[in-house]
């Protein structure tokens, strides 16, 4: 059997997801013997063109040729996997879809260089094309790069397990953040980064975004209940979710005190 | 005061001890091409499973699943699978002479014994027909221990029949009803649902027990009709799906209520199935 | 057989204990008790009400490799270990007791449980206070009838212990300063929560009380409850294939009832897809369904639950309302 055509791209990104791979020592050489890696800026300096079986994208959609660049790898592959918080939900350059956008482009860009080309917000790509598989987090764990690539080498759907980063938490035998009277995502946020943050004294930031069985009235009563302000609960929320209305959502149910 | 001395004779565990979550590996004797996404693979067991029974078959790397057995023997069981997943789409490519990673028998079974003396009707649809192969069997073997027996089978097309060589034989032994969904060329046979056909048969519910198993909705539409026909929910038994992982009642998932569909079940009285609720 | 033991007595056969590499002990890190093997004695803690988290997982890893196969064998890989568990509070020798029930059931018995129960030795100490959540007297576990080696009463200044095993005899009988009683242990336990059985038994008629849906509005479905709750021992099986795809392990992860997918079947269709309806399951499972399928109660009252719920979800307060 031919081994599967893997294509690795980025997008508006900081690249590390893509130094993540890399940095598979262990592993690294094994996996390129299951794959044909045919196209990873980063990694390799011959590029091939499509069609891919897996196209594997790290970024999130901020400028407008991204929007085409993305529509045509999805066209050339198969299966399509968002790498990281950026391809997932947006990534922390979302945040420019809460600020005016000449200020933006005149920070970012400076003056002169304002072009069309970058009058984009920063979206995920499940907001322009279909996305088969999430690998989630900001970074990425490296192993659930291999974990899911060995899923789909072995010909099994990736199935991922939906659980709060709390239930993780608890495996760390944590002191609860909210116990601790600090703020915390965690309720509100999907797991499987074995609660990095909170294990170790840091507040979840949400990088692996909503849950999908979100109780978002319950998460936003136990972080009132704390007493973390609207403000504060809203800048964490902005920090790594570029997700249409999901920042909006929670706004109102706040304004409305519905929670 | 070394502590060795202090423990006392330790525990040991018994090697021999089985594992419950472990499987066997069992040869493939035979692959039978039902239809084109139905296969019957027939292991080399001499677990002789109770018909309505299960066994955990597991593909290595992609997991394990539950497989009603569909054969009443000493030496071998069938196991009828469709490819709807990862696991069966891989089950499709086993071959004569290869091992497949088993364990089991699991579940209760359908209580033959305490049908003896009556007459038996059993209702098959569709991968349904599969675990009800093994009480036709079974009662083959047994034929003096019951009654009349009717067979109802429903499929989708002549195209999706299941054991089609053991027909003529169930004919010969049996009542033998069969149905497909919609009209199909060149049959001449009844074409609409089971029920309809049950309840045109006209079949008494005095001294009967009905088994019953397919899927949840034909199972919810044929027990309307037996119950229109004058049977009582104590009569019926069917055979019921829930994520299963374990098949020994540890893991938890199949739960409803205080049964373990894995170990309580998988065949309960419909009685009982009335008031296990989420 | 009962016997008083002075407190110096005991410090040094936990010395010794600790010597072996065997003990594990309560310790208090950062304000949090937990259990933890013990290399300095002076390490355990003493002044507790209970750990925070339970000994659950020196029994029932949160990720365990059931066995690894390669392509033509599969091997288990059972350790066996002896260890030594001191200060284990009565709630939660009674959650191994439930355990046991579940787990060791004849003919059906889980192996890797079984080796990790069969090779600790239980030195219980019984609990002089009460937390705020614990209810450990409405369901009897307060105390101990089996299930220990050794059972440690705090007199103040001396212990009372009583021997349960003829492993427990063993270890008393090395003791030197020690003296046979008649005397009964004080029992000065008083729970503020309070749960009784008539309480327990209108579950029986409340399955479809619209409190659950009420109740279950401020749960997210963390799972924070079960992964907490001594005796919850659900679990998910997943295959692990290495990368040449012959050889892998079979491993079983932590699952929760708490979450939408545990239901779930192939084809998308969720059994228990609304959250109150996984949330009524944890409670009937504790106090109903258990008690139907083998007796008595799974919940032993420890409270974790409660404490553990970062929304302040009571179940006793709840099971009060009914």
């Amino acid at each position: 059997m031919a081994k599967p055509r893997v294509g690795i791209f980025d997008l508006t990104s900081c690249d590390g997801c893509q130094v993540e791979i890399l940095n598979l020592e262990d592993s690294l050489l094994d996996i390129l013997g299951k794959i044909d890696l045919v196209n990873f800026r980063i990694g390799k300096e011959v590029k091939e063109e499509g069609p891919y079986d897996v196209a594997i994208v790290e970024g999130s959609v901020s400028k407008t040729d991204e929007i085409e660049r993305i529509k045509k790898i999805r066209d050339q592959s198969k299966i399509l996997i968002a790498l990281g918080a950026c391809a997932t939900h947006g990534g922390v350059q979302a945040n420019i879809n809460f600020m005016d956008e000449n200020e933006v482009k005149k920070a970012a860009y400076g003056e002169e260089r304002l072009t069309e080309n970058y009058d984009v917000k920063s979206k995920p790509l499940s907001h322009y094309v279909d996305v088969d598989f999430n690998i989630r987090g900001c970074p990425i764990d490296k192993h659930d790069f291999v974990d899911i690539l060995k899923q789909l080498l072995i010909g099994k759907i990736p199935k991922e397990k939906h659980n709060p980063v709390c239930m993780e938490c608890r495996y760390n035998e944590n002191v609860c953040q909210f116990q601790k009277k600090g703020k915390c995502l965690g309720p509100l946020t999907h797991g499987g980064c074995n609660a990095v943050c909170p294990s170790n004294n840091i507040a979840c930031d949400g990088c692996r975004g909503p849950l999908e069985d979100l109780n978002l009235k319950a998460g936003l009563r136990i972080m009132k209940e704390n007493n973390v302000s609207d403000k504060d609960i809203l800048n964490m929320v902005r920090k790594f979710t570029g997700i249409d209305n999901y920042y909006e959502k929670i706004e109102e149910l706040l304004k409305n005190g519905n929670y | 005061m070394p502590i060795v001395n202090l423990w006392g004779k330790n525990f040991e565990i018994d090697k021999k001890m089985k594992n419950i979550y472990k499987p066997e590996l069992a040869s493939v004797t035979k692959v039978i091409e039902e239809t084109e996404d139905i296969k019957t693979i027939r292991i080399k067991h001499d677990s002789n499973p109770k018909p309505g029974q299960f066994y955990e078959v597991s593909v290595m790397g992609i997991g394990e699943a539950p497989f009603g057995s569909a054969s009443y023997s000493s030496e071998y069981v069938d196991l009828t699978i469709r490819a709807v997943g990862n696991l069966t789409n891989k089950l499709m490519n086993v071959k004569q002479g290869e091992n497949l990673a088993v364990r089991g028998p699991y579940g209760n079974g359908f209580p033959m014994e305490k049908f003896k003396g009556k007459d038996i009707v059993i209702i098959g649809g569709g991968t349904g027909v599969a675990p009800v192969r093994t009480v036709i069997e079974y009662i083959e073997i047994n034929r003096e221990d019951y009654g009349e027996v009717d067979l109802f089978f429903g499929f989708r097309s002549p195209e999706e029949f299941l054991f089609k060589y053991d027909f003529d034989k169930w004919k010969e032994i049996f009542k033998f009803n069969i149905t497909i969904d919609k009209p199909y060329e060149g049959w001449e046979g009844n074409v609409g649902f089971l029920n309809a056909l049950l309840e045109k048969s006209e079949i008494s519910p005095e001294n009967k027990i009905v088994i019953l198993v397919g899927p949840p909705i034909m199972i919810k539409v044929t027990v309307e009709s037996l119950e229109k026909m004058g049977f009582s929910d104590d009569q019926i038994y069917v055979s019921l799906e829930r994520m299963m992982q374990c098949g020994v009642g540890k893991c938890g998932h199949c739960m409803v209520g205080d049964k373990y569909v894995c170990k309580d079940g998988p065949v309960f009285c419909y009685e009982t199935v009335k008031g296990m609720v989420d | 057989m009962k016997y008083t033991v002075s407190k110096n007595e005991v410090k040094n056969f936990l010395d010794k204990l600790s010597a072996s590499g065997n003990l594990i002990a309560p310790v208090r890190e950062n304000s949090l008790v937990k259990f933890k093997k013990i290399a300095n004695p002076d390490e355990i803690e003493f002044d507790y009400i209970n750990s925070k988290y339970s000994i659950k997982k020196y029994f029932l890893l949160d990720k365990e490799v059931l066995f690894e196969y390669d392509k033509d064998s599969i091997k288990e890989n059972i350790e066996e270990k002896q260890r030594i568990f001191f200060g284990i509070r009565p709630c939660d020798v009674h959650s191994l007791l439930v355990m046991d029930k579940l787990l060791l059931e004849e003919g059906m018995e889980d192996i890797y449980y079984k080796n990790k129960r069969k090779n600790s030795l239980i030195f219980a100490l019984k609990c002089s206070k009460s937390g705020e959540n614990c209810f450990c007297r409405s369901l009897g576990t307060d105390d101990l009838k089996e299930g220990y080696d050794l059972l440690f009463y705090d007199e103040g200044n001396y212990y009372i212990v009583k021997t349960g095993s003829e492993k427990g005899d063993n270890f008393i009988s090395k003791l030197e300063e020690k003296q046979e009683t008649e005397d009964e242990p004080s029992d000065p336990l008083e729970n503020q929560k309070k749960l009784s059985q008539d309480q327990i038994e209108k579950l029986r008629e409340s399955f479809n009380s619209d409190i659950w849906k009420k109740e279950s509005a401020i749960c997210f479905s963390c799972a924070g409850c079960t992964t907490t709750c001594p005796t919850c021992g659900c679990f998910d099986v997943k295959d692990d294939p290495d990368l040449d795809f012959e050889s892998g392990k079979r491993i079983r992860l932590d699952a929760s009832c708490q979450l939408k997918n545990y239901t779930g079947v192939a084809g998308g269709h969720v059994f228990r897809d609304e959250r109150s309806k996984r949330f009524k399951h944890r409670i009937y499972h504790k106090f109903k369904y258990f008690v139907d399928q083998y007796g008595s109660e799974m919940c032993i009252g420890c409270g974790r639950c409660i404490t553990n719920c970062p929304a302040n979800i009571d179940m006793v307060k709840i099971l009060n309302k009914l």
